[in-house]
Formats: structure tokens, sequence, C-alpha cells
């Protein structure tokens, strides 16, 4: 009966070996199969399969390492009969092909949204437009056939410079409303011509109010503008950095047996960047088309500085316009003399100092504050519980929420 | 007997997505644009998922695999239950205001839901706000105006100027101060718009739908919360708090700004000292007028200033602790401080 049993329970043993070699090869073969699919869809930007050669080298390099130092410990096993570094090969090298297949879903996950066209995610959500930029931008991959990391990387510049144009908009204003204030006139009755006499009036002295509120506006555009650079800068390091160098070492960790946890909490942390990051920022120039469409009448910006308003697009679709450019136009520019001042003998002229009125000024600002600022902390919320649930799944809770505080 | 949970699971799974197509439909007939069909989506594909590594644990007999599957299948039913009480909830609320607002006949033909009512009132607390600040650009740049008169005379070689209006540049700091607080006023009836905006376009068409898809599956079920949380916090709560919290200040003040005077035209050769003197404490009383302050105060401080932040602070609070709910620990700490 016993024998029985042992019998039993080495059959058992031998079936579920046949099962992982199964499931092993029905993973390898599915990879196979998928990967030179992925590599051959489209290779953009970061999805340049040169880049990804170079980390797949290191972590064949750090494989193979792993799987030699393993067989070391288990022919020193063999050789001394020691039960202990037997069993700890066994358990290394099912360690070492689970690191194996986190790279290899890692890897393919990646080329999948290497593949992933931007323009698929109006049809994927049964979106009615498109935005404005993933349309006619001068880029090789217009008409939504942006990756997901040049879509999110065209979304941030289009942003950056749209923030910028905001600046010097309000920078503008604030220079006209300084020249506006200091201008003085004198009123001349008629007898001033013998006795010397006149009333002096500075019109638009009541403007200094205009100038504190402008202050105020430029110093919530210029954060706005900061944290877009910062966003910009965080994705130009996802991309390099974080990529090439990050990873590799993750996975270098991960294989090395006492820090497996730490290597776990670090690829999910890779994870949650350069997979997560770059989708909701693509999310959120589908978004930002919607924070504008508030109204019955789009956002305005005055154009300053020869830069054109770029980036005014971020905030329309192919159907809606959601934020429109003045530029060389009434009331941006050429308003002047407002107050009566043409038939006086002194007149100067204020043509081209007009600046923006501030009930258009103001929605617009917030605009590009929600744009740059609020979006992007509540993607950082996501995207912090995100890398929680993933480092929990892979090895130690990773806490990303900080991410969301440097906004 | 696993078998007999798996099946029994299916069964609540069909009748949970058949309940929501019902309240789908209702929904879809009382608010103006959520697509609700994505929600379907949004559950059938981990659902199709799931099924087919359930035929892959028979297919490689992994047993250990099958009770995983049978956990995550569990997780997309309470997500499903999550859809469904977020259907079920929204549909109550819109027909809730919708009645109340037209019992006491405030709605009009075009509000269709918690969504459009709030909107209307965030226009009307716009459009007020921005008829204060532009009634102190006006008073400001007649103020201006008139406080900047002085006269010069110059006869035979003697000159002196007279500033007998430049008293007026006293209002002029405090005008400013008020006209800031005013902007940034604005600023929140702007900022909340454009965040109802974003809720009535993409809540429930995009934001909720991949919060769901997200949440049926193991590693990211945090973010899924947390979107879900988001979608249903801007999209439901932060309307209906908005309604809520403006209709429980109303106790006989008036709810519109009134206007603040212009000041009236100074005379620069005006030599009296007292008539000056006269025109200044004069302006100053209509001013600090106490009727028309407090009407100014209560509107631009209390409703607009102090209940954005209130409005905005309960939803996020909410969000915070239905994100907790559905399985999602997020931190809104970030978020309250733009706030």
């Amino acid at each position: 009966m016993a024998a029985d049993d042992a019998g039993m329970a080495k059959l058992d043993c031998e079936s579920m070996d046949a099962n992982k070699t199964r499931i092993a090869i029905f993973l390898f073969l599915s990879l196979a199969v998928l990967l030179p699919s992925m590599l051959g869809a489209s290779t953009p930007f970061t999805c340049d399969p040169a880049q990804f050669s170079d980390t797949m080298q290191v972590c064949a390099i750090a494989a193979i390492a792993m799987f030699a130092i393993i067989a070391l410990v288990y022919i020193g096993g063999e050789a001394t009969q020691s039960p202990r570094m037997l069993t700890w090969a066994k358990s290394e090298s099912v360690q070492a092909f689970t690191s194996l297949a986190i790279v290899s879903i890692l890897i393919f996950a990646v080329f999948s949204l290497c593949s992933f066209q931007v323009g698929e995610m109006q049809t994927i959500f049964g979106l009615s437009a498109m935005p404005k930029i993933y349309q006619s931008a001068p880029s090789p991959y217009d008409n939504g056939k942006d990756s997901l990391y040049t879509g999110a990387m065209r979304y941030i510049e289009n942003l950056a410079a749209l923030a910028l144009g905001n600046i010097a908009s309000l920078r503008y204003d604030l220079g006209a409303y300084e020249l506006r204030t200091s201008f003085n006139t004198f009123l001349c009755d008629g007898i001033c011509i013998f006795s010397l006499s006149s009333t002096s009036v500075s019109y638009f002295g009541g403007e200094s109010m205009n100038l504190a509120i402008t202050n105020n506006l430029l110093g919530t555009a210029t954060v706005s503008y900061l944290s877009v650079i910062f966003q910009y800068f965080t994705l130009v390091y996802i991309y390099n950095g974080l990529f090439l160098t990050f990873l590799p070492i993750a996975m270098i960790i991960r294989s090395v047996p006492f820090m497996r946890h730490f290597g776990g909490s670090l690829i999910a942390i890779f994870v949650a960047l350069y997979i997560m990051y770059p989708l909701m920022l693509v999310a959120d120039a589908y978004i930002a088309p919607g924070l504008a469409a508030s109204g019955a009448s789009p956002a305005v910006m005055c154009g300053r500085d020869s830069l054109n308003c770029q980036g005014i697009g971020v905030f329309s679709t192919s159907t809606q316009t959601g934020a429109v450019c003045k530029q060389g136009e009434d009331p941006c520019f050429g308003k002047s003399n407002e107050w009566g001042m043409e038939g006086k003998w002194q007149q100067s002229d204020l043509s081209g100092l007009s600046p923006n009125t501030l009930g258009r000024a103001i929605p617009f600002n917030v605009l590009i504050f929600l744009t740059a600022v609020f979006l992007p902390a509540l993607n950082f919320i996501v995207i912090a519980a995100f890398g929680r649930e993933l480092s929990r799944l892979l090895g130690e809770e990773a806490d990303m929420s900080r991410l969301g505080q440097m906004i | 007997m696993s078998g007999k949970k798996t099946a029994s699971m299916f069964r609540l799974l069909l009748f949970a997505s058949i309940a929501l197509a019902a309240a789908a439909g209702s929904l879809h007939a009382a608010t103006a644009s959520p697509n609700l069909s994505y929600f379907w989506l949004a559950l059938l594909i981990p659902t199709f998922i799931v099924a087919i590594a359930y035929m892959a644990s028979y297919a490689f007999n992994t047993p250990s695999l099958r009770a995983i599957l049978q956990d995550e299948l569990l997780q997309i039913l309470a997500t499903g239950a999550v859809a469904l009480t977020l259907v079920g909830t929204q549909l109550v609320v819109d027909q809730y205001v919708v009645a109340t607002l037209q019992a006491s006949g405030a709605a009009g033909s075009n509000i269709d839901g918690v969504m459009a009512a709030a909107a209307d009132k965030i226009n009307s607390l716009s459009a007020g706000t921005a008829s204060v600040l532009q009634n102190m650009q006006d008073v400001s740049m007649a103020l201006g105006k008139e406080a900047s008169k002085g006269v010069f005379c110059n006869f035979m070689g003697v000159g002196f100027s007279l500033s007998n209006c430049s008293p007026f540049n006293a209002y002029r700091g405090s005008l400013t101060a008020s006209a800031f607080t005013s902007t940034v006023a604005l600023s929140d009836t702007a900022a909340q718009s454009y965040l109802l905006s974003l809720a009535r376009n993409f809540g429930f068409t995009v934001i909720i739908p991949l919060g769901l898809l997200l949440r049926c599956f193991r590693a990211s079920r945090g973010a899924g919360g947390a979107l879900i949380a988001i979608g249903f916090g801007f999209y439901t709560v932060y309307p209906a708090v908005i309604l809520a919290t403006d209709n429980l200040l109303h106790n006989g003040t008036p709810p519109n700004a009134p206007s603040i005077p212009k000041v009236g035209a100074c005379d620069p050769m005006e030599t009296s000292v007292s008539t000056s003197l006269s025109e200044f404490t004069d302006y100053g009383d209509q001013l600090t007028d106490y009727t028309s302050t407090k009407a100014l105060a209560y509107f631009v401080l209390v409703r607009v200033l102090f209940l954005s932040i209130l409005n905005l602070i309960i939803t996020l609070g909410f969000i915070r602790m239905f994100a907790n709910m559905i399985g999602s620990d997020i931190d809104v700490s970030s978020l309250a401080r733009i706030s």
C-alpha cells in the first residue's frame, strides 16, 4: 500500500514536471512567434530595436551568469552530497525562469505599446474626434499614427510651447500696463498759452490694478510652465536612462538571490513609469480638448513674441475648437486711445500697447494650469497606485506617491 | 463543488451584465452624453482572458491556477457590481436633481441631470464674478484718472502745482486687493467649469471604463480603482456637491453682487480744502456702505471662493474613501494642495 502511494506520488511529480515543461515550451513558442511581429510593426523613436537588443543582451548575460552559478552550485551539491545546496539550486532555477518570464512579458508589453498607435484610442473608446495635435502636426507619424511614446512626447512638447506662449502673452500685458500707467497728458484749456497753466491727467493710471493682477497670473503661468518642463525632462529620462540603464540593473538585481524583492520593486517602478506614464499622457492629450469645451465660445490666447501660438491645438479636435489664437488683430492689438483722447493737442500713439482683457486672460491661464498641473497630479496618483500594486506582486511594496507631490 | 461555485459566479456576472444594460439604457435616456456601451467592453475583455486562462489550466492540468482564476473571476464580478452601482447611483441622482429643480421651478429645458444643473450654476457664478471684476476695473480706471489730476501754473517764472484730487489714491490699494480676490474667484469658477466639462466629456466614456478594465487585473487593480473613484467623484459627486452647498447657503442674503459706485468728477482747480475733503469722505462712505459690502463679500468670498474649496475638498475626500473601498489606496494630498 505504501509502495502504491509512493508510486502515485512519483507519477504526480512526473506529471507536474511534464506540465511545467509544456507551459514553458508554450510560453517560449508564443513569445517567439509574437516578438518578431511586434518588431516588424513599427520602429519609431524609443522603440528602436537596437535599444531592445542592447537591453536583451544584458538580460541574456545576466540570465546565463545566473544559470551558470546555479549549475555550479548544483554540481557542488552533487559532489558533496549537500541537500541544502541542491535545494537552493532547484529553487533558484525556478526563480531564474520566473525572471526570464517577467523579462519576456515586459519586452512583449513594450513592443505591443510601440506598435499601438494613438489614433487607435479614438476607436477603442468610441470618441467622436481625435486631438488636433495628432492630425496635422509636422511629423512622419501624423494622422494618428504616432506610437504611444512619440504621442506622449508630442503632447508634452505642444503643451510646453503653449505654456511658454501664455507666459509671453502675460509678460507683454505687464509691459503694456507699465507703459500705459506711466502715460501722462496735459490738458490745455486755452488760457495756458498766456498763463502757462494746465491740468495733468493719467488716463490709464487705474490700470495699476490690472498690473498687480497680471503679475499674479504670470506667477501661476510660470508654475504651469515649470511643471510641463519637469514632465518633459522626466519623459526624456524615462525614454533614455530608465530603459537603457534602469531596467537591466533591475533585472540583474532580481536575479541575485538575496536582492530579489528589491529587484522586483525596481521592475515595478520601471513598468509604472515606462508604460503607464506615456499612456496617461496620451490619455491627457485626448482629455485636454474636453476640458476646454465648457463654454459656447472658445478660450482666447493672444500670440506674442512671434511664437505664433504654437501648441494651441492641444485644446482642439477635428470637430471642435476649444481655444483660438489672436494675432495682429483687435482686441489683442491696435486698440488705443479708448478714453477719447483724440482731438486734443497732445496725443500719444498707443497702438500696439493694448493688452488682453483680464476676462479672457484669466480663463486661459486656468486652462493651462489645469492641463499642466492638475491633470499630471491625477496621472501620478494613478501611476503610484499601479506601481504600488505591481511592486507588491513582484517584490517589496514601493511607495511612489511622492512623485505626485513633486508636481 | 468548485464547478458549482464557478457556475454560480458566471450566473451572477450574467445577471450583473443584464442589470447593467438595463440601467445603462435608462441612464442614456436621462443624461446627455454618457456612452455606457464601453462598460461592456471593460468587463468582457478580462472575462474573456480569464475564460481562456481557465481552459488553459485544464489543458496544462494546473489546479492551482484555477484557484487563482476563480478569485480573479470574483474580482471581475465585484467590478461588474461596482459598475452597476455607479450607473444606478448616477441614474438616481440625476432623476432626483431634475425632479427637485423642476418642482422648484429652477430647471430649464436644457437641464437633464445633475451635471447640466451644476454647469448652469457655475456659469451663473462665473458671469457674476466676471461682472464684479469688470465693475472694479471700471471703478479703478475712473478712480485712477480722477486721482491723477493735478494743476500746474507758471506765470512770469513763478509756478505752483496743486494736487487736491490725490487723496482718492487712498482707495486704490484696497480696490486692488478686492479685485485681486475677485480674480482668484473668477479663476476658481473657470477651473470648476473646466473640471465639470472634463467629467461630462470623459467621465463615463474614458475614465471609468478604463478604470473598470484595469481593475479586473490583479497588477493594475489599484490604478483601476483610482481611475474609477476619480471618474465617479468628478462626474457625480462633484456636481451634486456644487448644487447642494450652494443651495444650502441662501438664507435671505441676495445671491448676486451689487455694483461699486464710480467716483464723480474731481475738479483739480478747486481751492477749498473742505470741498475736497467732503468729496473724499462721501465717496468713502459709498465704498464702505455696509449693505453692499456685505453682499459683495458674501458673493465673492463665501459663495464662490469658500464653496469652491469646500466642494473640491469634499470630492477629494470621497475619491480617497471610495478608492479605498474598491481596493485602491491612493494619496490625494497633492490634489488637495492644488485646490
